[in-house]
């Protein structure tokens, strides 16, 4: 494959954007990310193996971006899940946070989940990718991703459950 | 078997919430991928590094300079003195003499204010002296009268 970076760059430079925003939900962060992701590719020495570049930079990406992810929180220490527990309810009269905090919520516990389960969970639960698709891209076996998927559902539901007792309606 | 139940509706209900929530992670808005990185190629930036990451680099080194140079200033500030005087004037004999003989009467001043602080402690302790001298006769008084009246009233029954 010819690698015209402008060409890849107009046809794959959104597809990356859209993801690392999803994952990161920070502009800055999602620059740094997709600058990353392209930087990584550039200088991947076999980027000529690659067969389906746009599903490579769409679990790169959110590699990388659950990776930024991971820092950040480590970075930002005034974020922590007594915070969380906090901001999740108000006292008074126990209604829930709204729907953002619980998606920030939701991106905390994403990056306290082991890295192969995260990446799965969020290329399959959020960006739609098929089972082979992430199977191919993560090497590993199909029913293998099923299980990342499935281990990582399990523990975001039960941290929910822990955190959000009542869903909002 | 209730408590189960109530589990496991509360499993689905945090699933349908998990699935909530994914999805609306995949149909929010994203803001437009930024002007900069519509024209940003690898091959440029290749030996460098990303340029937010080379900009952020940069102001951090600029602020902890400026830091620095804020707080050398001000620690400085502090330290010099505010206000020097300069007595110009020659010292002499005739000075060095007035010094010795102020400092004498100073001297002389301040032995006369502790001989006085020293008698007044000692009236002080007399004072105190004849005040506890007085209690105990009071006391000693007190308690004669005492006897005094229960002997009596003994006299009197008897």
């Amino acid at each position: 494959m010819d690698w015209d970076w402008e060409h890849i760059r107009d046809q794959f430079g959104p597809l990356v954007w859209e993801v690392a925003m999803r994952v990161l939900n920070h502009e800055a962060d999602a620059v740094d990310c997709y600058q990353d992701v392209f930087l990584e590719v550039f200088q991947k020495p076999d980027r000529s193996e690659i067969e389906d570049v746009g599903a490579y930079l769409r679990w790169l990406t959110t590699r990388r971006a659950i990776d930024a992810l991971r820092t950040r929180q480590r970075r930002d220490s005034r974020t922590n899940h007594s915070d969380l527990e906090t901001a999740i309810a108000s006292p008074a009269d126990g209604t829930m946070a709204d729907f953002d905090e619980l998606l920030n919520i939701l991106r905390t516990e994403l990056s306290a989940l082991p890295a192969p389960q995260a990446q799965a969970f969020w290329l399959v639960s959020v960006e739609h990718c098929s089972y082979d698709e992430v199977a191919a891209q993560m090497d590993v076996e199909r029913n293998h991703v099923g299980v990342l998927v499935h281990r990582a559902r399990r523990q975001l539901q039960q941290r929910l459950t822990r955190l959000a007792p009542n869903s909002p309606n | 078997m209730n408590n189960s139940s109530q589990d496991e509706r509360g499993d689905i209900e945090q699933y349908d919430l998990l699935d909530q929530l994914t999805q609306r992670l995949r149909e929010q808005s994203v803001p437009p991928l930024p002007e900069d990185c519509q024209h940003w190629v690898p091959k440029s930036a290749v030996e460098t590094q990303p340029q937010s990451k080379k900009k952020r680099i940069h102001l951090r080194w600029l602020a902890a300079a400026a830091a620095i140079v804020i707080g050398m200033v001000s620690w400085s500030w502090s330290r010099s003195p505010k206000e020097v005087i300069v007595d110009k004037t020659p010292v002499t004999n005739e000075t060095m003499q007035a010094v010795s003989t102020g400092r004498t009467k100073h001297l002389d001043e301040i032995r006369r204010g502790l001989d006085e602080l020293d008698r007044e402690i000692t009236e002080l302790k007399r004072q105190a002296a004849l005040l506890d001298a007085q209690r105990k006769a009071e006391a000693m008084m007190n308690r004669m009268a005492t006897l005094g009246s229960s002997t009596r009233s003994i006299v009197d029954e008897s």
